[in-house]
This record gives structure tokens, C-alpha cells and sequence, in this order.
């Protein structure tokens, strides 16, 4: 019967009133859960642990570094994300080999604290800052930071945040946006992210004329990486994390003392 | 008799799935046309956390169980057997708790075992699938070897980058639009022939033309449009009923979308929500327009299709294949250029005038009538009588046709 009533909304509202099936699932738009800002994030844990090494072409040998120092630091929520902003200092000496395309690879990565959800197709902020400085017998061919966010269901994504040869300033840096696309085009759930969610990759490739020869990755001060963000904040001084650190070492000595007694 | 096998990496009878219940209904026509038809899937499905079983439970399906052989295999799964009503006999590779991606690896090989079972005894003439990870590729090409024929079911845009397309038999699109897509991009060469719709679920056996109604108010269906069109409709014709049915894009969202634009629409007693329903029928119940401002490319626009059958037209925006599938029985219009899935903002109020105009048309009982008897009449074109030939056609077609 395709005859409307007198006005549709009190046509609509009988609908509601007269089915009883209906009833109970059309509800008024106020009714509407609406996402709090909170429940709208995703929540980047922080950095639990950064490797390195450098590697020679062709299973030409490689080489593990630890880093110098590192840090950590949530950043305020914006814009629906709550970021984390994260970096490490290496020097690369002693080198494995010598030649070209030798890679050395920074890996920082998140153990814990990652939570929300990003929907198919959204961008997801990031920002870099980092100084390079080399000896005299080290030339930079390329560079490229790479990530991987892990989801539910097996699903990740895994973009190429940045990929150049421009080392002309010695200080690398740069802002943008990637997309979250795990294939299956007939899928569109979110990717709901694991705890341990992210990872990010520094490759920079370059030769060295002797194995004598160094690199140095500085993040100090308002340095590194940023996910979920397009800013870098400043972060604390090496110094502050290195009282920060020994406050904490206090604290855990005093705590077991107490339990031991 | 002609023989084909229904090869699927996920559930046949997956409800969120219209690309797996497309090709189900093909190879019902087919039955009914005198084909013998089996199927080899999995119970994975697309919705996370998808069950199967329970899926199958629902639509009234009692699988025969074989319990896994785990003396010989370890990681052996169960595999479920059925004849459906159409007499197409099926085998299920219970895939438990891993989806579609993870599935393959976990238990490609048991599947594989299945598939050669089926080339063996079933020795079908076509394999009729769709799936891009590695391991579909790889049966794809033993089905060739094996002498049967591959057709593959391409609804999305999820494969510009599958050369490996080329080697089918033939690929069936959903669209004239998609195929177009799919020739620029890839080079392929394809048949369009519009998904068939199964009435029982689709066409609404009592309908009163009341609600303007949108479906899945998400980003990619357009929220940033439907906002803005809801907040001007509101305002200018409080009388006129919105409905906004949830699905993977939830009625809050819509909210949130409005007040990223500074109103805020829970303030409006003529705009309503109601959860995803189980059919489509039970959207257009109370249907009078369908709004479709879909922001990305529909491969084919189904839900429109659907409008049609039940005589209620659509107003859907001129992307993708939302255009051809309205077939001139209903509104296709312009949305801003400007309008993106990055949009994050409701459009400006004088990108949905057009909109908003044609609207107030359709409350206009007579122009209504006329525009609803346009639409059922351009709805026929999906009715299985009409659709069935074609499919059958397109298959005896790939038959016959040499290699």
C-alpha cells in the first residue's frame, strides 16, 4: 500500500508506535551513542625496545649496536590519537665490511599499551627529526623509514613513511600523513590495534672506504620519531631521564628492602 | 550436464558478504537451468569474529560433521558437508577461530587436499571463484592443468594490481562501471552482468512509503554529506521523517560528523536511528526514499538495486557504479568535488541544495507516485526471471569457447 499518511512524520511516528518489531529498534537520533573522544583514539604505547645493526650486501657479514641512549614519551591526544614520540642515539663504527650498499637498520618497537581503532583509508600522522653525521669515508646513497601497525584478525598495515637520498643539511626531518590499507578490498573493519602495535624502521644505506669509518644518529631535544602525530614536542634531556632513572632504581632498592624484612 | 565447482575462500552463506552471496546465487540459476553445481569453501567470514557455524545455524542448515583426522594430520580441521534446497552439494573447511587472512596459513593445506579431491571425483568444466591471496592463485592455475575452465567473480576494486588476472577464462564484473575500471587499469577485458538479488531477501512483502533513509552512515557511504543534508532537512521540513539504518557506520558517528560541523543533531525530532537489520526487505518496510551519497566508488551499488525492487527511488550520487545500478529509475546527483574519504567536516549547506530540493519533490504524493512506479519498473531488469537467462548464457558461453 503506497498511500502516505496525512504527515510523514506522524505517519513515522505511528510506524514506530503501531509495530511492534519496529518499536523496539527505531529510536530517536538522541537515543545515539556517540564516541567520546576518548573511545575515539588510538592509543600508541610506548617504545619497550630499539635494535640496530649494520649489514653488508650479499650475506657479506653483519654487526649488532646498542644504543647509546633512547627515550619514550606520550604526547598530548589530538585529533582523535594519542601519539607517542620515541628516538635513540647510535654510532655505527667498527664497520662489517666496506663498499657500497651497506645498510645499517635502527628498529624501535612497542611491546605494550597500544589500543583503538583506525578505520580503512584513515591517515595516521607521523613527524621525524634526526641529525646525521658521518666520518669522511662514509658517503649516504638512500634512506627510508618504513612501520608496521598490527591488528586484530591478523591485519596490518605497513607503510613507507619516507624513502630519499637528500642528505644535503646533515638533518633529516619531515611531517606527514600514511593510510591505513591491509588489502582484502572487501573488507572495511577498522584495524583495531594490538597491544604491541607498532614498529618503526630507519634503513640508511651508504659505502665506507675503510671499516674504521663511522655514523652517528642524533636524536636529542625535540628529536625522533612521532606516531599519531605531526608535531614533535620537546622531550626531556638525557640528563633529566638519567635522574629519572636513578629515582626509579631508588625507589625499587627501598621496595625490596621493605620485603625483605 | 555441465559441471561446475564453486570455489570460495570464505562462507557462501556469509550475510556480509554480497560478493560470496552473488556468486551463490549464480549457481543457483545455474541448477535450475540443469548444471550440477558443488561447492568447496571455508567458514570463515568477512565481519571479525564471524562464526560460521552460527551463520549457518541461523539459515536453518544442519552440516554433516567429519571430525578431524588428527592421527595422521596435526593441525587437521573438521569439514562440513551439505545438499542445500537447490540440490548444490557443499563442503565447508571449518576454519574455527582463524579468518581470511590467517586461515591459509594455518590450514591452506588441508584445503588444498579438498580442492584435489574435488578436481579428481567432481571433475568440474569451470571453477567459478574470486580471492587474491597466493594460495587462490595457485589452485586457480591447477584447476587449469586439470582441464576445468576458471571464471572469476571480480566485485571490487581490491585487484588492480592482479596480473595474474589475465590468465582466467573469463572474469564476470558487477558493472559496466567496474569493468571500465578494471580495462584502464589492468588492461582486462571482462563481462558485466548485474549481481542477481534474491527477492525473498530483498522486497519488503508490506511496505508503507514513509522514512527517508540512508544505509550505513560511515565515511565511505558519505557521513560528512549525510550531516549536513540531515541538519538543512530539519530544519526547513521538520514533517519530513529521517531514518538512518546502523551497519559497519554507526548512528553516532553521524552525530559526531555534525558536531564537527557545530550542530549538533540530536536536537531533531524528526531524524531516527535504527540498528543493522537482518534483511534487506526490512529496510524498505517503511522505506519511501532511498538516500545513497556515497563519497568512494561503488563497484556496483547494491542497496539501490534493492530500492528498486521494492518501488522505492533512489537519490544517489553520481560516483562509481551508483548510477548505472539506479538503470533510470531513479536520481543520481552531484556531490561536492571537494568531498573525499579524508573529509573530516560536513560539507558546506549549499552542497546539498539539489539534494535537498528533490527531496521535497519526493514528499509531494503525486510526484512520488510517479517516481516510484519509474523505479519498480527499472527494478525488473534484477528479478532473478530476468537475470537467470543471462547468467546461463554468459556460462554456456565460457564453455563452448576455446581456450
Amino acid at each position: 500500500m503506497d498511500t502516505p499518511r496525512p504527515t510523514l512524520l506522524q505517519a513515522a511516528k505511528a510506524f514506530v508506535a503501531q509495530s511492534t518489531k519496529a518499536a523496539a529498534v527505531i529510536a530517536p537520533l538522541a537515543l545515539a551513542a556517540v564516541p567520546t573522544e576518548v573511545e575515539a583514539q588510538a592509543v600508541f604505547g610506548p617504545a619497550t625496545f630499539t635494535t640496530a645493526s649494520v649489514h653488508a650486501p650479499s650475506g657479506g657479514g653483519s654487526k649488532d649496536y646498542a644504543a647509546s641512549s633512547w627515550f619514550t614519551q606520550a604526547l598530548a591526544p589530538r585529533d582523535g590519537f594519542a601519539g607517542q614520540q620515541f628516538g635513540a642515539n647510535y654510532t655505527f663504527t667498527d664497520l662489517p665490511s666496506t663498499g657500497s650498499e651497506l645498510q645499517a637498520v635502527i628498529e624501535i618497537r612497542s611491546s605494550s599499551g597500544s589500543s583503538g581503532s583506525l578505520p580503512k583509508f584513515s591517515l595516521v600522522p607521523f613527524a621525524y627529526q634526526f641529525s646525521l653525521s658521518f666520518s669522511e669515508g662514509i658517503t649516504l646513497e638512500y634512506l627510508s623509514i618504513n612501520g608496521v601497525l598490527s591488528g586484530q584478525d591478523g591485519m596490518s598495515t605497513e607503510p613507507t613513511m619516507v624513502s630519499g637520498t637528500d642528505f644535503t643539511s646533515g638533518i633529516i626531518s619531515g611531517a606527514g600523513t600514511f593510510e591505513i590499507d591491509y588489502g582484502y578490498g572487501d573488507v572495511y573493519s577498522p584495524l583495531v590495534l594490538l597491544d604491541d602495535a607498532w614498529v618503526v624502521q630507519l634503513t640508511l644505506q651508504f659505502s665506507a672506504a675503510s671499516t674504521t669509518d663511522w655514523i652517528n644518529v642524533s636524536m636529542n631535544n625535540s628529536d625522533g620519531f612521532a606516531l599519531g602525530s605531526d608535531t614533535l614536542a620537546a622531550v626531556p634531556e638525557p640528563s633529566t631521564y638519567a635522574m629519572l632513572f636513578a629515582l626509579t632504581a631508588l625507589g625499587y632498592a627501598a621496595y625490596r628492602r621493605r620485603r625483605a624484612a | 550436464m555441465p559441471r561446475l565447482l564453486l570455489l570460495l575462500p570464505q562462507l557462501p552463506h556469509d550475510p556480509a558478504s554480497g560478493a560470496a552471496r552473488s556468486l551463490r546465487t549464480a549457481c543457483e540459476f545455474l541448477t535450475a537451468a540443469g548444471w550440477s553445481v558443488r561447492a568447496l569453501a571455508t567458514t570463515a567470514t568477512e565481519a571479525a569474529g564471524g562464526d560460521g557455524r552460527a551463520l549457518l545455524a541461523q539459515q536453518g542448515i544442519a552440516p554433516a560433521e567429519r571430525p578431524p583426522n588428527r592421527a595422521i594430520y596435526r593441525h587437521d580441521r573438521p569439514v562440513l558437508t551439505f545438499t542445500d534446497a537447490h540440490g548444490i552439494h557443499t563442503t565447508l573447511l571449518d576454519t574455527g577461530n582463524c579468518n581470511l587472512s590467517t586461515w591459509p596459513e594455518h590450514h591452506g593445506a588441508q584445503f588444498n587436499r579438498l580442492y584435489a579431491r574435488e578436481l579428481a571425483d567432481f571433475r568440474p568444466d569451470i571453477v567459478f571463484t574470486f580471492g587474491g591471496h597466493p594460495g587462490d592463485v595457485e589452485r586457480y592455475r591447477r584447476a587449469s592443468a586439470a582441464g576445468a575452465k576458471v571464471v572469476f567473480g571480480l566485485r571490487n576494486h581490491g585487484y588492480y594490481e592482479a596480473s595474474w588476472l589475465a590468465e582466467m577464462d573469463a572474469v564476470l564484473t558487477c558493472s559496466k562501471f567496474l569493468s571500465a575500471r578494471y580495462r584502464e587499469r589492468l588492461g582486462l577485458e571482462s563481462v558485466a552482468l548485474p549481481p542477481p538479488l534474491a527477492e525473498r531477501d530483498v522486497i519488503a512483502t508490506e511496505r508503507e512509503p514513509i522514512f527517508f533513509v540512508a544505509v550505513n552512515p560511515s565515511d565511505e557511504k558519505g557521513v560528512f554529506f549525510l550531516a549536513r543534508l540531515a541538519e538543512e532537512i530539519a530544519l526547513r521540513r521538520p514533517d519530513l521523517p529521517l531514518l538512518f539504518i546502523e551497519s559497519r557506520g554507526a548512528a553516532g558517528a553521524l552525530v559526531r560528523a555534525g558536531l564537527t560541523g557545530g550542530f549538533d543533531l540530536r536536537r531533531h525530532e524528526s531524524l531516527m536511528f535504527s540498528p543493522a537489520t537482518a534483511t534487506p526487505a526490512e529496510i524498505f518496510r517503511g522505506a519511501r526514499v532511498l538516500l545513497a551519497p556515497s563519497v568512494w566508488e561503488e563497484p556496483f551499488g547494491r542497496v539501490a538495486a534493492e530500492a528498486l525492487l521494492n518501488g522505492v527511488p533512489p537519490i544517489v550520487s553520481n560516483r562509481g557504479g551508483l548510477p548505472e545500478a539506479v538503470n533510470g529509475g531513479g536520481f543520481a546527483l552531484p556531490l561536492p568535488s571537494g568531498l573525499t574519504l579524508e573529509t573530516r567536516t560536513p560539507v558546506p549547506a549549499a552542497a546539498v541544495g539539489p539534494w535537498l530540493e528533490l527531496i521535497e519533490e519526493l514528499a509531494d504524493d503525486t510526484f512520488y507516485a510517479a517516481a516510484s512506479t519509474r523505479a519498480r519498473a527499472a527494478g525488473e531488469t534484477y528479478l532473478p526471471q530476468v537475470l537467470a537467462p543471462r547468467y546461463v548464457e554468459f556460462f554456456e558461453r565460457v564453455l563452448s569457447q576455446n581456450r
